[in-house]
């Protein structure tokens, strides 16, 4: 019964409820959404709006939505699948659809499975979380959908990308039938990453335990958050909410592969695009809707889209740059500035304009009351002028009685005008200017006429002052005779002014012409006004001379030009200008002045003229002339001039010392002198300063010093200390000539006059061959002979043992006189270096004869020595004296040879040289030299040999003179010549 | 001087040199006689003993050319062996003119020196034995008379005693007793003798 009254309740509710049956073009569509969801369920929300609003704003015409929720997740679609299929055929019996969605895999496998009787031939569009979902599905005809695609191990891998530590993650779902769609996913996406990571699944959890698992995460760990849309407990929350509990109090970030977890306390990840799953399948609808067939139109995959929560990223402090590109960020949190921007420049701007404004009032006000003050104060200015300024006005009778007087005149008196009139204004004035007064008045009277006449006046404070008036005849006022009538004003300060000026140009008359500078005054038109009595002196010119251009006339020629234009620009310039030139003494020398000219400028700034004043700096300039040649000569010297002060800081440095030393002038004044000084003479610098401040110089003292790269230079300082004014030593100056080219070359003459010498002696030796073997061939002729015997002796049977040995003595001897001989020879001819060794000249000439001995004999020539017994030493070098006389000796010998037999002896003597060394002499009994020859003997090349190449004498010269003393030659008195030489003795020696 | 074995006579100004010359001859068995000064030799020296002399040329005072003059002056015929120090080509010209036996340089070997001293002592004594031999001659010779020299010169230029007794005015028999008594008298057995010992004679004249 009951039955029956539903079914026709229900029945007639379906006819009340169906709509008419839709008119062609402009009936309403009609969309049923079917979904698996509870009514509000997150996704739901989502995707229906999603569809909702772009079908409307697609669809030409209206369009009308029901919604059937099936909430499979909570309450299985199996359980009353039966009578869900009646039910929902009874509702809408006799509604047609125009298009239906199912949203979610349970719908729309539940409109497949009963397709055949519900909406059978209705287009059908699911939308669906993962494509994959509807893979095995045999949809049918009219079937199209859209799908997202879970996107699990991307999402992973932008966990493990932004977080490279995790070694576990946690993954968390549900066994509802949602749920464990995902976990089966889950399970095979993450199975590749089961080497890397460590996988704990959480499963059905209660709530609280996964609060508490969660917050109790190790580090290193990641939550994956799949859905959870169940509980063992009673509560029940929506997966989302479920997330919210979790997360807040998560000690490990949770990420999450669906749009509807973000905000929800996920980080985030590839995320289902619900919104764009929604919108497609409304377009999809769309299409349906205005006609086509949904066989004609594939499904659709929407890929999941990378977001991330802004929040959780700052909580769990992951940087946005790590974010793959393209993420989106949500829940950005705008600082007060990012979002309020633009408001707060415009604020700021706004502040700063009105500040400006402020500032700019209140300096325009400042400005207007300084104006005011300025104007006020001239205003009182002007009155002040005015009121002082006011003209004396009197009427007088010639007796000067007062007919009349101005308030002006009575003010300046201090008296009333009835004071004054009647009175004789002559007792105002002083007692010596009445008369003149009375005088002028009567002179007016006679030849009447206006002008100005100064006369002094007694001022109310009793001094003297002026006045300046212009008196005239007036008519009479009243008949009463002749009455004067005057102007007048107080011009006692300019009177004083001018007295004053006149003072002060008297005194600086006074003052210019007691100057012994030169003093001259030129106008503003560059004449000159005045010279003072010094530079008339000077020049022995007259004022008048001078004056106006006068004074170009004294100027020296050359400087004129110069003159002129330095006086024609200072004074359009108006500044001051200094200038140097010559002007013409009264006694015709020309003199250097230094002339300054300075500008006079008047109370308003106007140019008045010029005042100079000059003095003679001829001598000056001779001294600067002098100095600067003294310091061109310095700077051209090609030797070294540097100066420095008594403790050795060099203050100055020629161009002359940066070219032997090295040094720039920059980099070596400031230093120490002794820089320049070889480590071993720096003592010697440090004693030149010290001999310097005790005012004692250094003069060519022959040392080393070293230049900048480190080179030895021979050198010759003179070093003179420099006085200041007052006698006081300040420093000293040196001067340094680089000799090393000098002293090399000194030391190649050196050598040459030695090889000179080796030269001659060897020649020489040459010539006593004879003696030379003779020498030797005596000892050898011993040796032999000796040795002979011994070994004849030795053949004898009785060996005399003795005798054999005495033999051998011998002949050791001789060997050794023979190798005295060989090293006498070998001394004589090496080419030694100059060896000086103190000698007794006695000695050398005994060598020398025991070497000749031979010659001498085959010449037939006695060589007689005559010797001083007692020879001071003397200092020489043994060969070249040897040298020496053996050449006298020689050369005596030549000269006798071929004379008489009687003849034939030549004298060797020493003897003291008058106190001063030795002399030797070799004198012969020869031809003796021919007067002219005395001295030409000793020039190089002469001889009187034929054979000669006459370099003896001149070498021998040489040698002596080597030695400080002289060779010479004179003839004797009776016949022959002696030839002399001298050595002096060295003092040092006989200490 | 007693002694007649020769003497070896040495002059040289050079002490050791002339100790060495020394030591070497008396090695050699040679008798010595050294001298430093030339002046010493010519005053000490007896041309009648035997002997050779070795000379130094170059001395001071009396060279050894100078000695040699001197001697041959003073009538010594004593060999000279010069030394010298140098082989001076006109020098030993001159010493060799002047009789000097040989001329040898220093150094001196000694077998040079010996063999020329052997020569110069050989000289000697040749000398020497030829010198008295031709005394003897000499005596002979004056003890013959007057005439026995006249026969004599005309024995010995081959002339017959008949002619020598045609051209003296004499008788043959006379002539041959003079002859006899100059072979006798010139103790020569031949006429072949006489003639030499009067050859010999001339040599001296």
């Amino acid at each position: 019964m009951v039955d029956q009254a539903l079914l026709v309740v229900l029945g007639s509710a379906l006819l009340f409820l169906s709509p008419p049956p839709a008119s062609a073009g402009e009936s309403p569509k009609r969309v049923l959404i079917f979904s698996s969801e509870q009514q509000q369920g997150p996704g739901v929300l989502i995707v229906n709006q999603s569809i909702r609003s772009t079908l409307k704003n697609g669809l030409p015409g209206p369009c009308l939505f029901y919604y059937e929720a099936q909430d499979s997740f909570r309450i299985p679609n199996e359980k009353y699948e039966g009578e869900l299929v009646r039910l929902l055929q009874r509702k809408y019996d006799g509604e047609r659809f125009d298009l239906i969605y199912a949203l979610g895999t349970p719908a729309l496998k539940f409109l497949l499975k009963h397709r055949g009787e519900l909406f059978t031939d209705t287009p059908l569009i699911y939308v669906v979380v993962d494509q994959r979902q509807v893979a095995n599905l045999d949809l049918g005809p009219n079937v199209t959908g859209v799908g997202g695609k879970m996107e699990l191990a991307p999402t992973l891998d932008i966990a493990l990308a932004l977080q490279p530590q995790t070694q576990r993650v946690v993954v968390v779902a549900g066994n509802a039938s949602a749920d464990t769609t995902y976990l089966a996913l889950a399970r095979q996406e993450f199975r590749p990453y089961e080497g890397k990571v460590e996988f704990t699944y959480l499963i059905n959890l209660p709530i609280d335990e996964l609060k508490k698992r969660l917050a109790g995460l190790p580090e290193k760990s990641v939550v994956f958050y799949l859905s959870v849309n169940s509980d063992p407990t009673t509560r029940i929350y929506t997966s989302p909410e479920v997330l919210t509990l979790l997360a807040s109090s998560s000690s490990v970030p949770i990420y999450a592969a669906s749009q509807i977890y973000i905000g929800n306390g996920t980080i985030g990840g590839r995320l289902l695009n619900l919104e764009e799953i929604g919108t497609r399948a409304a377009e999809i609808g769309s299409r349906i809707l205005a006609g086509e067939s949904p066989q004609n139109i594939p499904s659709q995959t929407i890929p999941s889209a990378a977001m991330f929560d802004w929040r959780q990223l700052r909580r769990w402090g992951i940087d946005e740059a790590k974010l793959p590109p393209g993420s989106i960020v949500r829940f950005r949190e705008f600082s007060v500035w990012e979002l309020y921007k633009w408001r707060i420049i415009g604020a700021v701007s706004l502040i700063i304009l009105q500040a400006f404004l402020i500032i700019g009032l209140l300096i325009s006000r400042a400005k207007r009351r300084k104006a005011e003050e300025a104007s006020k104060l001239s205003e009182t200015r002007y009155r002040t002028v005015v009121e002082t300024q006011t003209e004396l006005i009197c009427r007088y009778q010639p007796d000067t009685t007062l007919t009349f007087v101005n308030d002006a005149y009575c003010r300046y008196f201090g008296k009333t005008s009835e004071q004054l009139i009647g009175t004789k204004f002559s007792e105002l004035l002083p007692e010596y200017a009445r008369d003149a007064a009375l005088a002028h008045i009567a002179s007016l009277i006679e030849n009447p006429r206006r002008e100005p006449y100064e006369r002094e006046v007694v001022l109310r404070n009793g001094e003297v002052g002026w006045h300046e008036w212009v008196d005239h005849v007036a008519q009479p006022t009243n008949g009463d005779g002749i009455e004067l009538q005057g102007i007048g004003r107080d011009i006692t300060e300019r009177r004083r002014a001018e007295e004053e000026l006149r003072l002060s140009e008297r005194r600086f008359r006074d003052m210019a012409d007691s100057s012994t500078i030169l003093i001259w005054l030129a106008d503003a038109d560059m004449q000159c006004t005045y010279f003072n009595q010094r530079i008339l002196d000077f020049t022995g010119r007259t004022m008048d001379q001078l004056l106006g251009e006068g004074w170009l006339e004294i100027i020296h020629h050359d400087d004129v030009q110069r003159c002129v234009d330095a006086y024609t620009a200072g004074y359009e310039k108006r500044e001051p200008f200094v200038l140097e030139f010559r002007i013409r003494r009264a006694d015709g020398e020309f003199r250097w002045i230094y002339d300054t000219g300075a500008p006079r400028f008047g109370t308003n700034g106007e140019l008045l003229g010029y005042i100079g004043s000059a003095f003679d700096m001829t001598d000056r300039k001779a001294g600067e002339e002098a100095k600067n040649n003294l310091a061109a000569i310095v700077e051209t010297s090609d030797d070294a001039i540097l100066s420095e002060t008594l403790d050795g800081i060099i203050i100055s440095w020629n161009a002359g010392a940066e070219k032997i030393y090295g040094y720039s002038a920059n980099e070596i004044v400031g230093q120490h002198v002794s820089i320049l000084a070889p480590p071993e003479l720096k003592v010697e610098v440090q004693g030149i300063v010290d001999r310097v401040s005790r005012g004692e110089g250094v003069d060519h003292l022959e040392t080393q010093r070293v230049s900048k790269e480190g080179m030895r230079i021979d050198v010759s300082l003179t070093i003179s200390p420099i006085r200041n004014e007052r006698g006081l030593i300040m420093g000293a100056s040196t001067i340094a000539r680089d000799i090393t080219a000098r002293k090399k070359a000194e030391v190649e003459e050196r050598q040459h006059r030695t090889e000179l010498a080796h030269l001659s002696r060897v020649t020489m030796l040459g010539e006593l061959s004879g003696s030379l073997a003779h020498e030797l061939n005596q000892p050898l002729t011993a040796i032999l002979s000796n040795a002979q015997a011994a070994q004849r002796f030795l053949a004898h049977d009785d060996v005399d043992l003795n005798e054999v040995r005495d033999i051998l003595g011998d002949i050791v001897k001789q060997d050794k006189r023979a190798g005295e001989v060989i090293h006498r020879l070998r001394l004589l001819l090496k080419k030694s270096t100059v060896e000086h060794q103190p000698l007794d000249l006695n000695e050398v000439v005994s060598e020398v004869l025991k070497l000749v001995r031979n010659d001498l004999l085959n010449q037939r020539v006695t060589g007689q020595m005559e010797l001083a017994p007692e020879l001071p030493t003397i200092i020489g070098d043994r060969v070249q004296l040897e040298q020496v006389v053996l050449n006298l000796v020689m050369n005596g010998c030549d000269a006798i040879a071929t004379g008489p037999a009687a003849n034939r002896k030549l004298i060797i003597r020493t003897a003291l040289n008058n106190g001063d060394g030795v002399c030797v002499s070799v004198a012969d009994q020869g031809v003796g030299l021919a007067p002219d020859n005395l001295e030409k003997v000793f020039e190089p090349f002469f001889s009187t040999k034929p054979h000669g190449m006459g370099l003896g004498l001149s070498v021998c010269r040489t040698i002596i003179a080597a030695h400080g003393g002289k060779l010479w030659a004179a003839n004797n008195g009776d016949r022959g010549a002696t030839f002399y030489f001298t050595i002096p003795a060295q003092p040092e020696i006989r200490s | 001087m007693s002694d007649n074995s020769p003497i070896v006579f040495v002059v040289d100004d050079d002490p050791d040199v002339l100790k060495g010359l020394a030591r070497l001859l008396r090695s050699a068995g040679l008798e010595v006689a050294a001298f430093s000064s030339p002046h010493a030799f010519l005053e000490l020296h007896d041309s009648s003993a035997p002997g050779c002399l070795v000379l130094d040329l170059a001395m001071p005072g009396l060279n050894g050319l100078e000695l040699q003059g001197a001697l041959k002056a003073k009538g010594s015929a004593i060999p000279i062996v010069f030394l010298t120090g140098r082989g001076d080509i006109p020098m030993s010209v001159q010493a060799m003119k002047g009789g000097a036996l040989d001329f040898l340089t220093k150094p001196v070997n000694d077998e040079d020196l010996l063999r020329a001293i052997n020569a110069a002592l050989e000289k000697d004594r040749i000398g020497r034995e030829s010198r008295s031999e031709l005394d003897e001659i000499q005596q002979r010779l004056s003890a013959l008379t007057p005439r026995e020299r006249e026969v004599l010169t005309h024995v010995v230029s081959g002339q017959l005693n008949k002619q020598i007794a045609n051209d003296l005015g004499t008788v043959e028999k006379t002539i041959k007793v003079h002859r006899a008594r100059v072979m006798e008298k010139m103790k020569v057995n031949s006429v072949a003798e006489l003639v030499r010992l009067t050859e010999r004679l001339k040599t001296i004249e």
